[in-house]
């Protein structure tokens, strides 16, 4: 009769200790691990490679202590190679079933890291969104999410983080489930719908041969700059203005004629209006184009009637081109209509030309597909000319996203169900905002998810200060202006409430401690 | 029945021990879910380490014929996990 010696024990315990140790990490694995893929990946090597310890230290134990039977090794070779066959099958079966079965969010598998026991994850993930559908674009492919750091809240770059009302989605789907992404052409149907949502909602009657695709808006702009008069001529401008209308006439070689914009002011809502007499001092006879930004960008104002009708007939006695930015046009709040500057009079439609998108109002900016309207011919001979051979043409999958945005009843009950949320979102951030910071003051945006605030009394340069110190980004006030504004920032209301509480509470902390020290 | 060495003893209870705290953590898993596909995962990782319990209790009991308990449990865990897989993915 052999009997094991000591170190044999001790030998055979430390495998069977591994073993069961492991069997532990793959159940603290299944219990920790925050998704099925990666609990399986847990659950799979852990009991392997345990279950192979065990099988042979009891193996060895049985095989030498003499009291096996003669069945039983086979028995132990049979239940080892059963195990070792066995598991991959079975993890191979759960995985297949896992992928297929698991929510659409599929990519957040790739990022698996990111996900885990949630310690990393600084930004909160709110978990009360407001009635639109709030989606946590970490790991995606958001220029908004990705550009600063992971604890960084970003409420710069203007996108929403709500999905796309689901008739968008799904046309997307079934246009990938084509297969087929060649060449596209203009889809006639993209612009009858349009026309028919310019008709109703503005009232305002454009028909599908004057209207031309663009992929973006930035694009439209500088296209149109470029088209309209000549090297040297003037492309006059209202500032503050989103940054690309500064930038155009520069890249085009047109000299840039930017008039301020001034506002009054009620306690600490601002209210920005046009500078008429300006405008009349600063044109000359090279003027040859008036960019417009309405609902304007950064401070949410949407122009009432007379003001529009004043700008016009300015430009209509100096015979300049106006070209109006409306890509916010359908996000008002409380009810107000936007009004088109091209629907005033038919002599206004006759020289402006209008940039529309249905990127904003649907939050689809990525996918490029914005439009130009430009009644007059010969205009819009001129922007086709200047697009010719540099401009693409709008991918398909932009044109089959924008047929939907148009064309789907469930489209217009989505958008009213954001206007609800975004105006909510809005009448928060200015009580936070004129709560938190006494002498801070904002505007009370009529259109746009854009707040405007100037902090001036609070800190220098607010972007810089919340970026560092409250791990907040705002859009820079400087980049609105051709000179100054650095006391200036731009607040992206297009998220979810308690994403902006969290901002708000960061900001003050930062403040409080700024003003401490 | 010859003596076994007894710190020997000893330790193979402590793994039986942990088998069964492992055991209960898996069961956690098991009710908690949220998905189907975890519930699949934590009752896979419960008949392997059923097998392991059988295992460490044949080496406690110094007997070798209970290997038939462990052979008929890893059968069925895994014949249990691939139709449960099959099912989801029908499901899916």
């Amino acid at each position: 009769m052999e009997v094991l010696n000591h170190w044999e024990y001790w030998m055979l315990l430390g495998f069977m200790g591994l073993g069961t140790l492991l069997m532990l990490t793959a159940s603290l694995g299944v219990l920790r691990m925050t998704n099925a893929l990666a609990r399986m990946h847990a659950a799979g090597l852990g009991s392997s490679l345990g279950i192979l310890l065990l099988l042979l230290a009891t193996g060895y134990y049985f095989q030498f202590m003499g009291n096996h039977e003669k069945g039983s090794l086979l028995l132990m070779v049979a239940l080892g190679f059963l195990l070792l066959v066995t598991n991959p099958i079975a993890t191979t079966a759960m995985s297949r079933a896992v992928m297929r079965s698991s929510p659409d969010n599929d990519r957040q598998y790739l990022a698996l890291d990111e996900y885990a026991v949630g310690k990393r994850l600084t930004v909160p993930v709110p978990s009360e969104p407001n009635t639109m559908i709030y989606v946590d674009r970490r790991g995606w492919d958001s220029s908004k999410w990705e550009t600063y750091d992971r604890d960084v809240i970003p409420l710069w770059v203007a996108d929403m983080d709500f999905r796309s009302p689901d008739p968008i989605i799904k046309a997307l789907q079934v246009r990938a489930a084509h297969g087929i992404f060649g060449y596209g052409a203009t889809e006639e149907a993209v612009g009858e719908w349009f026309c028919t949502h310019l008709l109703e909602r503005y009232d305002w009657h454009v028909t599908p041969d004057q209207l031309v695709f663009l992929p973006g808006l930035v694009s439209g702009l500088n296209l149109v700059v470029r088209a309209i008069g000549r090297p040297g001529s003037g492309v006059m401008t209202h500032e503050p203005v989103y940054p690309p209308f500064l930038v155009a006439p520069g890249l085009q070689d047109r000299k840039l004629q930017s008039v301020p914009m001034p506002h009054d002011h009620n306690g600490g809502l601002l209210h920005f209006r046009l500078d008429m007499e300006r405008f009349r001092a600063v044109a000359d006879d090279s003027t040859a184009l008036f960019l417009l930004c309405n609902p304007h960008n950064p401070t949410g104002r949407s122009l009432a009637r007379h003001e529009l009708l004043e700008l016009a007939e300015f430009c209509l006695n100096r015979s300049i081109v106006i070209c109006s930015d409306e890509i916010h046009c359908d996000l008002m709040h409380e009810g107000r209509r936007h009004l088109p500057i091209a629907s005033l009079e038919p002599e206004i439609a006759d020289s402006t030309i209008t940039l529309m998108a249905p990127s904003k109002t649907y939050n689809m900016p990525g996918l490029g597909c914005s439009v130009a309207v430009v009644p007059n011919p010969a205009l819009r001979t001129l922007v086709q000319q200047a697009a010719m051979g540099i401009v693409p043409h709008v991918n398909v999958m932009g044109y089959a996203a924008a047929l939907a945005a148009y064309s789907h009843a469930d489209c217009r009950t989505w958008l009213e169900e954001l206007l609800r949320t975004l105006t909510a979102n809005r009448d928060y951030m200015e009580q936070a905002l004129l709560a938190a910071f006494p002498g801070v003051r904002t505007t009370r945006p009529e259109g746009t998810y854009l707040s405007w605030v100037d902090f001036g009394a609070v800190v220098e340069n607010p972007y810089r200060f919340f970026l560092n110190h409250a791990r907040v980004a705002l859009s820079e006030g400087s980049r609105y202006h051709t000179t100054g504004g650095h006391t200036w920032a731009r607040i992206n209301l297009g998220t979810s409430q308690s994403l902006l509480e969290e901002a708000v509470a960061r900001m003050q902390a930062a403040v409080a401690q700024h003003q401490g020290s | 029945m010859e003596t076994v060495y007894a710190p020997f003893q000893t330790g193979v209870q402590l793994c039986l021990l942990i088998i069964a705290v492992s055991m209960v953590l898996t069961v956690i898993r098991l009710v908690r879910g949220p998905e189907t596909p975890d519930r699949t995962v934590s009752f896979d990782l419960l008949a392997v380490q059923a097998v392991a319990a059988v295992l460490v209790v044949s080496v406690l009991l110094g007997r070798s014929d209970i290997y038939d308990v462990a052979i008929v449990t890893a059968v069925l865990g895994f014949l249990g996990t691939v139709l449960l897989s099959r099912f989801l993915e029908g499901d899916g």
